[in-house]
């Protein structure tokens, strides 16, 4: 990866899911936003997310690129190996309804190339994945992040999957599957 | 095996067996040249994470297939009513993978499809004209169709029994396929096709997927069934959509003096809602008219034009996506089982749209559908 964590002062949150980064632009605090935190996403959702928002004036393009040539966003990109690893950890059948983009994260995640950072992220799958990892403490609710960062959002202006309520949800159904064995491939006698 | 080779392997396989050039896959997947699929298939390149998935996405499969230890299952089959000339594999390849993600989102919403067709086991080679025929009725009967079967065939087909129903523009190449796998039973439908052919594609593909079993291996591997086997199924069909004594009833009530005017011909087509053409073989079929008659009405222009203009108003195209398949997937994401961006990528369409597409199938993703009503305990 081309960029150094070691640099990074302020906390470092991983946006693997493009509509988190949509949501904070249709606030309109995305520029206050980067002035609190570090972002970082994953290569998947640059490659193939065209971003748009709709305002008062139509759709707006988010041009991810020019944050990436600022330094307010930063890429993660996994490799094939790092992908990998994740499908020897879960059963094929409880990563089918987890998002790219979130698949790419989670597997950064346990390659442990990103250990300073947050995963804040919106799909339910991916958060009970990472309970089943054993990271709890690695994942973020979006109403977490904006707390953190001195953003006051009411959780009644933000959707119900970007809420700490649908976050904690999700990394509980998690934790319990993680004690069942649940969409856990067994581990491998080394 | 080394990953880099495991993935070179798979990926040309899954590029050959779709027809695809190395250009084409490129295209596809978003790379800038061929050269990096060239790569890719030679083992020479790592390949990174997002181009995995856009590959595999390309290919019609799913990463973990790539990734597989072990070689998975080989793609089920699918049998053609008339094998198209063009594509036929890419056309597979969507349709399965359409039928798994179906197969998902009824996983996800805890629905299992265990309810099963009432499938008798048959010798397709000794089964007759006679046979079929007996099986339309029969079914017709045994699935509540009632008496305009084919007003609720395909919802029965859907929402009881769980086949994946799907459309694609299969223009004149072919008309019709249905298909058995892990995913249960899938139909794929001809969007370009009226209505009423609809009606008749949805029973005729019905007889396969009840006779799905007893179909030779070589047949399912060519794609396409016997003709024998095809006219069984046209038999099936037309007992199944147009039971005999309502269709009498129906006449009777429009011949005067031993005639019936063109118009109440294509009236009661339409009100069974098929094709003339298979109204006509079904009178045919019941002896009311020989097949001088058919051929003759079958030729003349101003019945062709009667049945156009009458037909015109009832026109509809089928759903992008099926109906059920898009509440399903809404439901699962609603109970936080699937995300937004994966509800958006399953169903077709982007992040900014979902919401106007979600409007049109009557959903407002802002609303909470979750709320529930006691049902008394029944």
């Amino acid at each position: 990866m081309g960029w150094m964590i070691a640099k990074i002062t302020k906390p470092l949150y991983i946006l693997a899911d493009a509509n988190i980064i949509i949501e904070i632009h249709r606030l309109g605090i995305w520029k206050q936003f980067t002035n609190q935190c570090q972002i970082a996403t994953t290569e998947y959702i640059v490659q193939n997310e065209a971003l748009f928002f709709r305002s008062n004036f139509g759709n707006v393009e988010i041009d991810v690129h020019e944050y990436i040539d600022n330094g307010a966003v930063i890429i993660l990109s996994a490799t094939g190996s790092d992908l990998a690893a994740i499908y020897e950890k879960f059963e094929a059948a409880f990563l089918e309804p987890v998002d790219n983009g979130e698949l790419e994260a989670l597997s950064l995640i346990i390659a442990n190339k990103i250990p300073d950072a947050l995963f804040c992220t919106a799909d339910g799958p991916a958060i009970e994945a990472l309970a089943m990892l054993g990271k709890s403490s690695a994942g973020i609710s979006l109403e977490k992040v904006f707390e953190k960062t001195g953003f006051s959002i009411s959780s009644g202006r933000l959707r119900h999957e970007y809420q700490e309520m649908f976050f904690q949800k999700h990394l509980g159904m998690g934790k319990q599957n993680f004690v069942t064995k649940f969409g856990l491939k067994p581990a491998k006698n080394k | 095996m080394e990953l880099r080779k495991l993935l070179a392997e798979r990926i040309r396989a899954a590029r050959e067996q779709l027809g695809l050039t190395q250009n084409q896959l490129a295209e596809i997947s978003g790379f800038s040249s061929a050269q990096i699929i060239s790569q890719i298939e030679k083992a020479e390149r790592d390949i990174k994470a997002w181009e995995l998935f856009n590959l595999a996405r390309a290919l019609k499969t799913d990463v973990a297939v790539l990734l597989a230890e072990n070689a998975t299952a080989p793609m089920a089959h699918v049998l053609w009513r008339k094998t198209p000339t063009q594509n036929r594999r890419l056309l597979e390849s969507d349709f399965l993978q359409r039928c798994k993600e179906y197969a998902l989102v009824e996983k996800l919403n805890d629905i299992t499809t265990d309810t099963q067709l009432p499938v008798t086991a048959v010798d397709l080679s000794l089964l007759t004209f006679q046979d079929a025929e007996k099986m339309g009725r029969e079914m017709r009967d045994g699935l509540g169709l009632g008496n305009r079967p084919a007003s609720c065939l395909a919802n029965m087909l859907e929402n009881k029994f769980g086949v994946k129903i799907w459309y694609a523009n299969l223009g004149e190449d072919g008309s019709a396929a249905s298909t058995k796998g892990p995913f249960g039973l899938g139909v794929l439908i001809n969007s370009a096709e009226a209505p009423w052919r609809r009606s008749y594609s949805f029973a005729h593909e019905l007889f396969h997927l009840l006779t799905w079993d007893a179909v030779a291996l070589t047949d399912k591997t060519k794609g396409e069934s016997s003709g024998h086997i095809e006219k069984l199924a046209e038999a099936f069909a037309s007992n199944l959509l147009l039971p005999d004594t309502e269709i009498e009833e129906a006449l009777r009530a429009r011949v005067k003096e031993n005639k019936i005017e063109y118009a109440g011909l294509v009236e009661i087509a339409r009100e069974f809602g098929v094709s003339t053409v298979a109204l006509l073989w079904r009178l045919k079929n019941l002896h009311y008219i020989n097949s001088d008659a058919v051929q003759k009405l079958e030729d003349d222009s101003d019945f062709q034009q009667l049945d156009r203009n009458v037909r015109n108003g009832a026109w509809n195209m089928p759903p992008a996506i099926p109906e059920r398949f898009v509440r399903l997937a809404f439901r699962a994401f609603q109970n936080g089982k699937l995300s937004r961006a994966k509800l958006a990528e399953f169903l077709k369409t982007s992040l900014l749209d979902l919401s106007d597409f979600l409007l049109e199938y009557g959903l407002d993703d802002s609303k909470d559908y979750k709320t529930a009503v006691h049902t008394g305990g029944r």
